[in-house]
């Protein structure tokens, strides 16, 4: 079995690959980072999104050899139920989760975008988050959480 | 498909080679993300090309060239005047598939939803390959003839694509109709007008999605070139002529339907291009 090695949250680990044709996301998931979701399993819902190097990816569709050498982050590298990420604590101070299914590719989406752009406007944020589906809120209490994070980094800048 | 092995070899020469020797049994990686919709059955080495130095977008005078692995969402991100591919990543699926498909991999074999090939169509782009054998240079139109991969043979690398830049008194239209927002397209429309002397001197006009594979509207084209800006209507010239064209039933369009649609959107493709063209909106 081959191996491949990647940054994780962080942290440098080595991984065997169950086959060449294991998808990342479930590689992940078979290592215990049971954030990222099987939602439709063809890339298009967003349930699964990690972020490597630094861009938001569909994990049900990247095969895990292409993330060796790279930098995997997942739900589970950010923030804590003590501290949470000003991201997760603005979705649960708008009432923005529902089933929560969608929320850990959320909040990956929208952390990937500040990360390049701190104060997105309205049309950005929707753009960096059309690939996240959620079945429940009708997205505007999420676009709403999203915008005050924005409104926090302005007046920081 | 199923990957059975990949290797990631460091340069293009490596490349060609473990193709040649490979033949069939290889498939070229960079985003992999259209693989889901190949033959289940098949069994392939997969050559992961990520580590060659593919990637970005180089300005030259009067164009810009695209490495293959340049990543849709650089694409939508890049900014210089005379850049429109942008207009083009913007509609294209979903921000993490910007982030993973690269436009080597759009253009590299026509699926429904390969979007870029109707827009180099229009931007007069050259598609640059390479193999163990030496390197060589297509047009667009050439490319995009048959099946792109009836030229790569599982032995070519495309290198990149060098696009015209859309300079002052010229304009480019693109509309991609969808049913969602990150869906695949059911017609593709992108022109390209060059004005002078209040004069359509250059109309470049493509359609895809709605047809086998994209292709330059040439009649319509032929009847534009020459018309005086200020004297004639798109909605006059347009519609007979697109009539003619043999659009394809798409899932949740008849045929009818696209070539109806195909009238409409052609039309005002032309219109945003020609806007441009004549400086009424940039």
């Amino acid at each position: 079995m081959k191996t491949i090695t990647f940054n994780i949250n962080g942290i440098k680990r080595e991984f065997v690959l169950d086959s060449a044709d294991e998808k990342l996301l479930d590689l992940l998931r078979r290592h215990g980072y049971k954030g990222a979701k099987w939602g439709c399993g063809d890339g298009s819902c967003g349930a699964c999104t990690v972020i490597m190097n630094g861009k938001t990816v569909t994990s049900c569709i990247t095969y895990a050899f292409l993330a060796d050498g790279k930098d995997v982050w997942t739900i589970e590298g950010l923030g804590t139920l003590d501290s949470p990420h000003p991201i997760q604590e603005a979705l649960v101070n708008e009432g923005a989760v529902q089933c929560g299914f969608c929320i850990p590719g959320i909040v990956l989406s929208a952390k990937a975008m500040l990360d390049e752009n701190p104060t997105p406007d309205d049309d950005t944020i929707k753009e960096y988050l059309d690939g996240n589906l959620c079945r429940c809120t009708g997205y505007e209490k999420i676009y709403t959480a999203l915008q005050k994070v924005v409104s926090k980094n302005v007046e920081e800048v | 498909m199923k990957i059975i092995d990949f290797i990631k070899p460091k340069t293009i020469e490596k490349t060609c080679s473990l193709l040649d020797q490979l033949g069939s049994d290889a498939v070229v990686t960079a985003g992999g993300t259209a693989f889901q919709f190949h033959k289940k059955d098949t069994e392939k080495t997969a050559v992961d090309i990520n580590s060659l130095d593919l990637d970005g977008i180089e300005v030259r005078d009067n164009e810009f060239c695209i490495g293959a692995l340049t990543k849709i969402s650089e694409m939508r991100s890049f900014s210089k005047s005379g850049w429109v591919l942008n207009e083009v990543a913007k509609k294209f699926s979903t921000q993490q598939i910007r982030n993973m498909s690269t436009l080597g991999g759009n253009i590299a074999q026509i699926f429904p939803w390969s979007d870029f090939p109707v827009a180099l169509l229009v931007l007069d782009a050259e598609i640059n390959t390479v193999n163990s054998k030496g390197s060589k240079t297509y047009s667009a139109v050439d490319f995009f003839k048959q099946q792109p991969t009836g030229i790569l043979k599982n032995k070519t690398l495309i290198t990149d694509i060098c696009v015209s830049k859309v300079l002052k008194s010229s304009g480019f239209g693109y509309h991609k109709e969808v049913r969602t927002s990150g869906g695949f397209s059911t017609l593709t429309i992108a022109a390209n007008i060059e004005i002078k002397n209040n004069t359509i001197s250059e109309v470049r006009l493509a359609a895809g999605a709605a047809l086998g594979l994209p292709k330059r509207l040439t009649a319509i084209e032929n009847a534009l070139k020459g018309q005086n800006v200020d004297s004639f209507l798109f909605d006059k010239i347009v519609p007979p002529l697109a009539q003619n064209i043999k659009w394809m039933a798409k899932e949740g369009a008849s045929k009818e339907y696209a070539g109806n649609l195909a009238k409409t959107i052609i039309i005002d493709v032309l219109d945003e291009a020609l806007k441009e063209a004549t400086g009424e909106v940039k």
